[in-house]
């Protein structure tokens, strides 16, 4: 039965972080203390398990408070960093006519090549940003409530936010179609999809941001 | 029936009324506690480790290792001077609300 008691505590621990180490060990030697003070009194074995073990507590509260107040900065940072590689790569889909324009007297060709070395460069960040989020979330496997309220903001749910991001892929091509036959520019109008991904990522992360604001001013 | 809920808000003075008599581990506590409280009362072991690793980050308690021949090493628990201000503050705060809400039933009573 002490035994069993052993391998109870050490099961409770078993996703606890290894800074909980001194914790769980503390906790063993108290719950063995305490098993055996009730055997000493005259319980069964199975009596004093049981007392023993009810006397434990809530330890995934304990876990998950330990582990929240590691995550939080973590996740700030992180949170930071997403938003800023965004804003950046929309800034570089935006830029990237530039060196056509300036160029456009000296070498067509130069200014083209590097609209396109800017897009690809906004693109990647793109990509690695996405990558690098999908990372995070796979590392924190068992999420607190803070998390899971998160990510519940995160799919599109609204009716209005699925609405207008309809709206925007129709007047995107609308657009595109126009300004291409007006202009004949078939060469660069293209990029309108690429700036209609990034606006569609604004429209998310904004409902995002407005809804789970809107939670946790409820909560609080 | 006992209110474990209104006394787990007073975990935290309670662990340092203890520490108040002298440096102490966690079991030795929380048997101190059911002795002090006849019986009635005992705190689960999440519930005082949360508190002392909350007492611990406010610099009101300081931990150290003991040194038993016998058995598991048991971590001591030693109340500072922040610790001593902080246990004076929360039995202050537990007169005073004591008496308010005392006042307060005793009037409900009357009506």
């Amino acid at each position: 039965m002490r035994e069993r008691l052993i391998s109870y505590i050490d099961y409770l621990f078993k996703d606890a972080p290894e800074d909980a180490r001194d914790i769980q060990s503390e906790i063993k030697s108290n719950t063995l203390d305490k098993y055996d003070d009730f055997i000493a009194s005259g319980k069964s074995e199975e009596e004093a398990f049981n007392a023993a073990a009810a006397g434990i507590g809530d330890v995934g509260a304990l876990l998950n408070e330990m582990k929240m107040k590691k995550a939080d900065p973590r996740e700030q940072k992180s949170t930071v960093m997403r938003s800023l590689l965004l804003a950046l790569s929309v800034a570089l889909y935006i830029l990237s006519p530039i060196p056509v324009i300036i160029l456009e007297s000296v070498n067509e060709n130069l200014g083209i090549c590097l609209m396109f070395t800017l897009v690809a460069v906004a693109t990647a960040l793109i990509i690695y940003r996405s990558t690098a989020y999908k990372r995070y979330e796979m590392k924190s496997d068992s999420e607190t409530e803070h998390m899971k309220a998160k990510k519940a903001g995160e799919a599109p749910s609204s009716p209005l936010q699925s609405a207008i991001l309809s709206l925007l892929w129709t007047i995107t091509v609308i657009v595109y179609l126009i300004i291409s036959f007006l202009f004949s520019s078939w060469g660069i109008s293209w990029v309108i999809f690429i700036i209609a991904s990034a606006i569609h990522h604004i429209i998310n992360a904004s409902f995002y941001l407005w809804t789970y604001s809107d939670k946790s001013k409820k909560q609080d | 029936m006992l209110a474990a809920d209104l006394i787990r808000g007073h975990t935290d003075a309670l662990i340092l009324s203890v520490l108040m008599q002298r440096d102490s581990y966690g079991y030795d506590i929380n048997k101190a506690i059911l002795a002090g409280s006849e019986g009635e009362y005992e705190l689960k072991e999440a519930t005082l480790y949360t508190a002392f690793k909350r007492l611990e980050e406010a610099g009101a308690v300081i931990s150290y290792w003991g040194d038993e021949n016998t058995g598991a090493r048991r971590k001591y628990y030693q109340i500072t001077e922040q610790g001593r201000a902080l246990y004076q503050k929360l039995y202050e705060e537990w007169l005073h609300t004591k008496r308010i809400i005392d006042k307060l039933l005793y009037k409900e009573t009357k009506v």
